[in-house]
């Protein structure tokens, strides 16, 4: 009996061993794995890693190929998608926390609110992907056809002696003489000193009414005289490309965007304002808003009550309370979280895929509206193509990447560790 | 609202220039508004998601090439290529669950065997190396590991079938033909296998650590209440710590599936691209998210059916992962209302 | 000389038990109040009249009515959950960050009806200074903590910050232990220390009545001692009301006694009274120790 039951612990005892090293091996394997997935991809993309690659573009050429475009991109993305993020994730996170309802109606929609912040964490970024194309680049195809790469850029310009303001393409710009090109009556030349006003329209489409009556709307191909050739819209969303006679045209007008600011400044806006760096960030501000809130949230909520109680028994309002009291001690944790929010910005390519596209740009992006890509686009870009030489480069696109995050972790953990230092 | 007298106090001096009550009023006000604005904005964001997608599937299936039946039975996903386009988004869903099914085989038991050994085993030096590196597992972005399976793991796996399938094929012609032909089946450049391993490996960080935390959540008189009737480490970690803190854990494997089906770089670079009906791993498939990269990534033109039948795809992908989080979500809720 | 007690009629009772032995504390709170020397009669601070207060369903005070005379320390005794501290937080309206908490009844202070839905409680709770169990300084400089109410509510040139600062700090006895380190941080005092800290906080806003829940509990003998020092120096300007476990405490510190027991306001008076001649049997019990 008793020999048995030492028997039946010994075997416990070797099992329980087993599976201690079982899990141990386990852990381990997936500890290798970081390191197999970084050995790699440094393997691979040891190659171009020079000071080129940085300043370089896009190339067809693997060895002249760089990330000088994606790299700004990224920057500018992550930038816009910060400012909108963390203080809008902190209110909410302020509002969900510190202010507490006490009806029963709305005790239900913060039960119902907070359960959708979760929810929203959840959701696919691709998802966000679609929103941010549909809202933010195409602002749900209301202000004009969907088409968002193309538009024309036109100069509207009064001048003495045109009874009617003049819209055409700026041919060539000289000290005393503009050389404008009209769609259809071809050039036309204006002194400057004639010009009354000047300004310049984003053309979206061009409707040409035609001697018969009928009207050809879509984007402007090109305007050759005597023929213009326009990709005009069908109703099942195609184009089909028609050639008009530019003599039998009767009148013309365009569609525009909405523009604000100069189209110079950073701030310049247009509406619908397109795969641009704007619309990036927006969407990608969507994606990581859920984490700052969470992780604000819980920083919100490390802090004790006692210091709450404390600074409200001494008369303070609840604004000079938070203000005052918990976010300086909860600033910390809400620093950490957005770092972390933002490493996640910044290697998320999904939505960004969705919203631009992966597009080929040799230059980095000058104001809001300037198209873009961004790292992990220009490594998905790169990964998918078929010249192996080309996967070198993705790799080393990768190095930079990771480069790049492990600076921003360790960036986090010393916050975090300042954070705890002065708490004690 | 009545109004208090001026204090009488002792500490204060003389002639205290008060703080004008009014305005401390106003700006706690303007301070509700502001936070308001911006709540009312992250719920926006949600009847954006669900008004957005309604909308435009509702308008893909007025057009006559698509129909609710055979979108929801069609077994046939044909848009781009063929005179006549097909819309059933079955073999989508196969591939995506075939991927899915990949990545839980991977991310599940070892993000389980992770998760006891950091919380139940591990000295406490070892965890604080190993816990840093399944963060920064966590951290690398997904198309780091849609690169690392298309050029490490799809060919690892290649290299397996040749060098141990195909040595072994011999000794297996006895077989009926069929499964032999089914063992021997070559893997493709783009397979849900190494794609779904992929998924895996991100899913694992983000299993291991909610599951850590639901188990180092079990109270410590549990454990102890265990080690004192004589069990051992692995029965306390397996009959007494796991199964207390199983609602954690599901809620945690729920999260992580919710995860693996919305994953879309990985697909993109290492599933492939072609929408067929089939539960084989070795297969080149297609899942709902790779639908959608392949539209936006491509021409099909703005409002034309291709691109709609993306918003359809990206509506059903909304509710499948939808439904994962919500439920894991209130499992989650329910243990940490056990103790907490 | 009282005017304190009202008690409801139905509750009193005549003692019918055999004689206890003297209760030691009594003399305690004999010597204490001799040491007071004769007390002037005061008007009435805070007046409950029929006041039931609920946290969700769970009613914490049963019809209470007491009024707390101004410039006296009153003592509120009794078993843990009889309803002690709740009483305490209805006087400066920290139930209101409670979800659940309500209340019925009248409560005023110095006139001023407190259960007005419309009081501004930011102006109430500069008036009503509280001291909690747990000494809670802020994570800032010992200046910043006391300096921290009066930035809210008053402009100040530094100079005259600076006064406040050292006058709270006289008061709360602890200017000749910090004077030299305003600058550091309030965390790196000892347990007394913080408390008589908080007491500063507190005094600094310039409050007509002081509330403290069990001040002196997480702390030990020694600092409890400064701190029932500090407040019998205090009640010369405060009204306090100060919530106690400890008997001798409540003896040593306390002109007035309120006994509760489950949410009701058994018995009140005088604590010289309170302690040598209880009205109730249940006070008795406790007073002497037989149950709590």
């Amino acid at each position: 009996m008793a020999g048995e039951r030492a028997k039946s612990i010994a075997k416990r005892r070797r099992v329980d061993r087993w599976f201690s090293r079982g899990c141990l091996l386990i852990t381990c394997l997936c500890c290798a794995l970081l390191a197999v997935l970084i050995g790699a991809i440094a393997v691979q993309g040891w190659k171009y890693l020079d000071l080129g690659f940085f300043t370089g573009f896009a190339s067809r050429f693997p060895a002249k190929a760089g990330l000088k475009a994606a790299l700004w991109g990224s920057v500018w993305v992550c930038v816009i998608c910060m400012a909108v993020a963390v203080p809008v994730g902190v209110a909410t996170a302020i509002l969900l926390e510190e202010y507490k309802p006490r009806t029963r109606l709305w005790r239900h929609v913060h039960g119902l609110f907070q359960l959708n912040v979760s929810n929203l964490a959840g959701v696919p970024s691709i998802v966000y992907g679609i929103i941010g194309l549909t809202v933010f680049a195409r602002v749900f195809g209301l202000l004009g056809s969907p088409n968002l790469s193309t538009y024309d850029r036109m100069e509207v310009i009064e001048a003495v002696g045109r009874p009617a303001p003049i819209q055409a393409f700026l041919q060539e710009e000289t000290d005393d003489q503009l050389r404008l090109r009209d769609p259809v009556a071809g050039e036309v030349e204006i002194n400057r000193a004639d010009i009354t006003s000047r300004h310049v329209v984003f053309a979206r489409s061009f409707e040409f009414t035609l001697d018969d009556g009928s009207t050809v709307t879509g984007h402007l191909l090109s305007s050759e005289r005597p023929s213009i050739r326009v990709a005009a819209d069908r109703p099942d969303g195609k184009n089909d490309e028609v050639v008009l006679d530019a003599a039998r045209v009767r009148s013309w007008k365009t569609q525009n965007m909405l523009s604000f600011g100069d189209e110079h400044a950073w701030y310049h806006l247009r509406l619908p304002m397109g795969s641009t760096v704007l619309a990036g960030g927006l969407t990608l501000a969507l994606v990581v808003l859920p984490i700052v809130i969470i992780a604000s949230r819980e920083a919100l909520r490390a802090v004790p009550d006692s210091l709450r109680q404390g600074a409200l028994a001494l008369g303070a309002t609840r604004w000079q309370t938070i203000s005052t009291m918990v976010l300086p001690s909860a600033v910390p944790g809400i620093m950490t979280g957005s770092i972390l929010a933002l490493s996640r910005a910044i290697g998320e390519a999904a939505p960004l895929l969705v919203v631009s596209g992966v597009v080929f740009i040799l230059y980095t992006p000058r104001n809001l509206m300037s198209d873009f890509t961004v790292m992990p686009l220009q490594i998905f870009h790169w990964a998918s193509q078929p010249n192996q030489e080309f996967h070198k480069v993705a790799a080393t696109g990768i190095l930079v990447l990771l480069g790049v995050l492990i600076l921003f972790n360790v960036a986090a953990m010393i916050i975090r560790q300042k954070a705890q230092k002065q708490l004690q | 609202m009545s109004t208090l007298p001026a204090p009488t106090a002792a500490a204060v001096p003389a002639k205290p220039r008060r703080r004008s009550r009014g305005l401390l009023r106003a700006r706690e006000t303007g301070v509700m508004v502001v936070l308001g604005v911006c709540g009312v904005f992250a719920a926006l964001i949600t009847v954006s998601i669900i008004a957005v997608l309604l909308v435009e599937t509702v308008a893909f299936f007025q057009r006559p090439e698509a129909s609710v039946t055979d979108f929801f039975f069609g077994t046939k996903w044909s848009p781009l290529l063929g005179a006549e386009k097909h819309f059933g988004i079955w073999p989508l869903v196969c591939g995506t669950l075939v991927v899915t099914a990949v990545a839980a085989v991977v991310a599940l038991p070892f993000g389980l065997a992770t998760a006891i050994y950091l919380s139940e085993y591990a000295p406490a030096r070892l965890r604080a190396v190993l816990k840093p590196v399944l963060e920064l597992l966590a951290g690398i972005p997904t198309v780091v590991y849609g690169y690392f399976a298309l050029i490490a793991i799809t060919p690892a796996l290649q290299w397996l079938h040749d060098n141990i399938v195909m040595r072994a094929a011999p000794a297996l012609t006895w077989l009926p033909e069929d499964l032999y032909e089914w063992i021997t089946k070559p893997i493709s450049a783009y397979n849900a296998l190494g794609a779904g391993i992929a998924v895996g490996i991100m899913c694992l960080p983000i299993v291991s650590s909610l599951a850590e935390d639901s188990l180092r959540a079990v109270p410590r008189s549990l454990r102890e209440g265990a080690y004192a009737v004589g069990c051992t480490r692995f029965d306390v970690s397996t009959k007494v710590v796991v199964p207390a803190a199983l609602s954690g854990i599901i809620a945690a494997y729920l999260l992580a599936i919710a995860r693996a089906v919305g994953e879309t770089m990985i697909v993109a670079l290492a599933a492939g691209g072609l929408a067929r009906l089939t539960l084989d791993p070795r297969d080149e498939v297609q899942t709902m998210t790779g639908y959608m990269v392949q539209i936006f990534l491509g021409d099909a033109p703005a409002h034309g059916v291709e691109y709609l039948s993306s918003y359809a795809v990206a509506a059903t992908l909304f509710v499948m992962t939808f439904v994962l989080t919500v439920i894991g979500h209130r499992v989650m809720l329910r243990y940490r209302e056990v103790y907490h | 000389m009282t005017q304190l007690v009202e008690e409801k009629p139905t509750r009193e009772r005549p003692v019918t038990h055999p004689p206890a032995p003297p209760n030691p504390l009594s003399s305690i709170a004999a010597r204490a109040e001799a040491s007071r020397g004769e007390q002037a009669t005061t008007a009435t601070a805070i007046r409950f009249q029929g006041f039931s207060g609920w946290y969700g369903t769970h009613q914490a005070l049963r019809d209470v009515s007491i009024e707390i005379a101004t410039s006296r320390v009153t003592a509120l005794i009794g078993p843990s959950g009889c309803g002690k501290t709740t009483f305490l937080r209805w006087i400066n309206r920290m139930n209101d960050l409670i979800p659940s908490a309500r209340a019925e009844g009248s409560l005023d202070l110095h006139g001023i009806d407190l259960m007005d839905p419309n009081l501004d409680v930011v102006d109430l709770r500069r008036r009503v200074g509280m001291v909690f169990q747990k000494p809670n300084p802020f994570p800032k400089s010992i200046y910043d903590n006391v300096a921290f109410g009066p930035r809210l509510h008053l402009r100040m040139t530094s100079s005259e910050l600076d006064e406040l600062v050292e006058k709270s700090l006289r008061q709360a006895a602890l200017w000749d232990e910090v004077k030299d380190r305003l600058g550091n941080s309030a965390l790196a005092l000892s347990g007394g220390q913080q408390q008589r800290l908080c007491i500063a906080r507190a005094i600094a806003v310039g409050p007509e009545v002081l509330l403290m829940d069990e001040p002196a509990s997480a702390l030990d003998p020694k600092s409890t001692l400064r701190i029932e020092d500090l407040i019998r120096e205090l009640r010369e300007r405060y009204t306090i009301v100060i919530v106690t476990h400890n008997m001798q405490q409540a003896a040593r510190v306390s002109d007035m006694t309120a006994f509760f027991y489950e949410g009701r306001l058994i018995e009140s008076g005088r604590t010289v009274d309170m302690f040598t001649r209880p009205k109730h049997k249940e006070t008795e019990d406790y007073v002497t120790g037989r149950f709590g």
